[in-house]
């Protein structure tokens, strides 16, 4: 996101209603999404999984288990009054049986060659491809074929527990009963041959299968199509000798099967010719027919199963266009920042420019900053007391926005020359700006928040860009100052990478569109063009910023103008912030819109900044969760080393950016370290903050505001360092305001007339008012 | 400074529209029953998918009964 300034903003005309009578839908629906995704996702993979070859199967056991009779017995076995038979078939009888389809394209053709002849043959399917294709088996079973089950996703049976077969066989026949209306008492399990392959491990699968009422069909002539021997090899295959019966096998899916096609099709032309006869299983027994019309719970679990396939199969695609989009536009953002960041660097760099580049004749005029403070106190001492040190002529405004622990007056007793302090009543920050703005003296207005402290140089670096009059506004680099713990090491990774390769990128560009509420400066000229400070949105500094381009002005990045911020401290702030930020983003965007069709320096940015900034920090993020569930999806269900290097791939870029970013602000490569984790925590978060957003934005509720809890551990930097965390600061504060509790805050009521909009909200961990705060 | 811009500053704030805030409650109302469509659409998502996959015994409907006595027949215990 952008950075910029943190402030409570004050609630206008909160009326009658505050939105909280309604339920909170959002928690349901993210809960049920979620829970639909991942099953959308499990189901789609379970069904995608290609049929594994498993290598356990084609090695033959021991068989001193199995009866001499069954191996050297029929190709089909059931059981008859408790007890194994297996059967042959007639002499000239030839039974085709095609395993693993259907497939959407080989299946019909094969079915066409079987029109042709006039031949039915038996088909054994694979429950996860009658899901996906239920068609295919309508017409198999329409033309009078007969399918059998080949489980539902080709397990193994010899190494499968009884419970798990039921599940195989239950699914397979849901399937079969919602594509084509019927069940099926036959059966091929998947490895099989010819019974005389039958070993010890697959004969109790063949007996529990009996004793479930299934005929098992093995093989007495395969034609070993799928080793794609030639079209005459595979109709020697399946030739019996003499005049055998023979159940033959061929393959209608798993790939290239234009050589069965040819092979079944001379192969029946053959067998003709020899005199044989085409039947299926059940009509060469002299059964009745192995297939039933299917009733009841098998129907439409049947039913169920093609719906949510279905859903899947159409919605999966989706899901990976949207990968691909999000890592475009992740990649996108990457080289242009790299790119574009350089250019910034080496133009905006004296030595790197030989020289060339310089803002004008020194800008030495004095300025008017403006810190505009509400419920300061643990930082305004710090903050103001950096400004005096400031080398550069100033005029300090405090403008107290209707503080309640004395801000104003901290401010006061400090005695400072040069510094003022205005007292409003609390009507928001842009009111508090404005009001800065009316009072300030001079004709460049730099603006702070009230808890960044700035360093001796940063004013006079701040103000250099107006020596040229094009430049209306200038943004100044914030750093985090709390960085000691871990969200503000992320958050130092954060602002040193993402803001400000940003806004060199965007400078580049010329459409910056934020001047972080932290350190800014603007020419009072054209603030006053632009009508000031507004309250329309949560973010004041996006909106002005904006609003400064579509006028015609230049909004430049000083990287050297250094400002250290005190980042929150806590997810919970962390998450407040955010949420204001990418609400306020998408206000001031929306706010902006007609700059895309406008003309001039107003379409300029409509149509360069906004759909960069709506792709980048509103687009991206929100879809950016893609990238996470995507790789988890492909560790499961692909393969998990790929999806993995792939992941790492973009964090990689990802620290490479990073680590170009702290080369050009000069910063210490230690602190990568956490970016790995903190790359993964923020996606989190920041998806989290701009659905909650959309959501908000799109129901037009109003905000309530809160103030972020301050500790006053930023102090003024010294010269020659760039830790600025003082150790002590935390416990300083606390000090100052023996027996107070000062970090509960409340709400910011609206123009200081109104009514609180609910009750004291306190912030950050519950600590009663009157129990003294221990150490954290 | 000036007159007209102190003027104008405080004539911007007193006309003020906050983005995307809809006073009226109705936009709130068609979204909440629209999540809550779409919340009870992936329910019901879900529900299905557990229903298609629920497992049962798993039985065969009824055995291909061999009556043609005229094939070799193999019987063991």
């Amino acid at each position: 996101m952008i950075a910029r300034h943190r402030f409570p903003r004050a609630l206008r005309r909160v009326g009658s209603v505050v939105r909280r009578t309604l339920p909170r839908p959002r928690v349901l629906l993210a809960v049920l999404g979620l829970l639909a995704l991942a099953c959308l996702l499990m189901l789609n993979g379970h069904m995608h999984a290609h049929l594994k070859i498993d290598p356990k199967a084609n090695k033959a056991g021991a068989w001193d288990l199995v009866p001499t009779s069954i191996r050297q017995g029929g190709p089909v076995i059931d059981q008859e009054h408790g007890k194994l038979a297996s059967r042959s078939l007639p002499p000239k009888t030839v039974v085709l049986s095609f395993d693993d389809g259907p497939d959407p394209s080989w299946t019909p053709k094969v079915l066409e060659v079987l029109r042709r002849h006039h031949v039915r043959a038996d088909f054994f399917l694979i429950g996860q491809n009658i899901a996906r294709h239920p068609s295919v088996v309508r017409t198999m079973v329409d033309q009078g074929h007969e399918v059998g089950v080949h489980t539902f996703s080709h397990a193994n049976l010899g190494f499968t527990s009884h419970a798990s077969i039921d599940q195989e066989l239950s699914t397979t026949q849901s399937a079969l009963a919602g594509a084509a209306g019927v069940t099926t008492s036959l059966i091929r399990t998947p490895y099989s041959s010819g019974p005389d392959a039958i070993d010890n491990r697959s004969f109790p699968v063949l007996k529990y299968l009996s004793s479930k009422g299934y005929t098992t069909a093995y093989v007495d002539a395969n034609s070993n199509d799928w080793k794609k021997p030639g079209v005459e090899k595979i109709v020697r295959n399946a030739t019996p000798q003499g005049n055998k019966g023979a159940l033959t096998l061929f393959h209608d899916a798993g790939g290239d099967r234009s050589e069965s096609v040819k092979g079944v099709d001379a192969y029946i032309t053959h067998m003709k010719a020899k005199g044989y006869r085409f039947t299926t299983i059940s009509a060469a027994m002299g059964s009745g027919s192995a297939m039933h019309d299917a009733t009841g719970m098998t129907s439409w679990k049947g039913r169920a199963m093609l719906t949510v396939t279905a859903v899947a199969i159409w919605t999966a695609p989706w899901l990976a266009y949207l990968f691909y989009v999000v890592g475009g536009m992740v990649v996108l953002r990457f080289v242009m920042m790299l790119v574009l960041a350089g250019r910034h660097h080496r133009q905006r760099n004296p030595k790197r420019s030989r020289g060339e580049f310089s803002w004008g004749p020194p800008v030495t005029e004095p300025v008017s900053v403006l810190v505009p403070a509400y419920n300061e106190k643990e930082c305004i001492a710090h903050t103001v007391r950096s400004l005096t040190a400031s080398t550069h002529p100033i005029e300090v405004i405090v403008i107290d926005d209707g503080s309640t622990d004395g801000t104003a007056d901290i401010v006061e007793a400090l005695g400072l020359p040069n510094v003022r302090v205005l007292r409003q009543r609390n009507a928001g920050k842009s009111a508090a700006l404005n009001n800065g703005i009316v009072h300030a003296r001079h004709d460049i207005i730099v603006m702070m928040d009230g808890d960044t402290v700035f360093e001796p140089s940063t004013v006079s670096e701040l103000v250099q860009p107006f020596a040229n009059a094009h430049i209306g506004a200038v943004s100044g680099n914030a750093k985090v100052g709390n960085r000691r713990s871990l969200i503000g090491a992320w958050q130092h990774i954060e602002y040193v990478m993402s803001f400000n390769l940003d806004r060199r990128m965007y400078d580049v560009l010329d459409c910056i569109p934020t001047i972080p509420g932290a350190v800014g400066a603007f020419r009072r000229r054209a603030l006053e063009e632009v009508g000031g400070m507004s309250g329309d949105t949560l973010a004041e500094d996006t909106d002005v910023t904006i609003a400064m381009h579509r006028a015609g002005w230049r909004v430049v990045y000083q990287e050297h103008a250094v400002a250290w911020t005190e980042a929150p401290s806590s997810f919970r702030l962390l998450w407040r912030q955010r949420y204001r930020w990418s609400y306020g983003t998408m206000q001031a965007l929306w706010k902006h819109r007609r700059s895309v069709v406008e003309h001039g320096a107003s379409g300029r940015f409509g149509r360069v900044g906004m759909p960069l900034v709506g792709i980048f920090h509103v687009g991206a993020p929100l879809l950016s969760p893609v990238i996470d569930v995507f790789t988890l999806y492909g560790m499961i269900f692909l393969s998990p080393w790929k999806s993995l290097a792939v992941w790492c791939l973009l964090l990689l870029f990802q620290l490479l950016c990073a680590a170009y970013a702290f080369r050009l602000d000069r910063e210490r490569y230690r602190c990568l370290v956490m970016l790995p984790l903190q790359q993964v925590v923020y996606r989190q978060l920041m998806y989290m903050v701009l659905i909650h957003s959309c959501i908000t934005a799109a129901t037009g509720a109003r905000l309530r505001w809160q103030k972020i809890r301050r500790t006053g551990e930023v102090v003024a930097p010294s010269p020659n360092s760039s830790a600025v965390v003082s150790a002590g600061g935390r416990r300083a504060a606390r000090a100052a305001t023996p027996g107070a509790v000062p970090r509960s805050q409340s709400v910011t009521p609206g123009h200081g007339q109104e009514p609180p909009v609910a009750p004291p909200v306190t912030i950050g961990r519950c600590v009663p008012r009157t129990t003294p705060e221990i150490g954290e | 400074m000036n007159g007209n811009s102190v003027m104008n500053l405080q004539l911007k704030q007193g006309d003020e529209h906050p983005v995307f805030v809809a006073s009226s409650g109705r936009r709130a109302h068609l979204l909440w029953a629209l999540g809550i469509f779409v919340a009870l659409a992936c329910l019901a998502y879900a529900v299905l998918i557990g229903i298609s996959f629920m497992g049962d015994s798993g039985r065969a409907p009824d055995p291909v009964s061999a009556s043609s006595a005229a094939y070799r027949s193999v019987s063991v215990p």
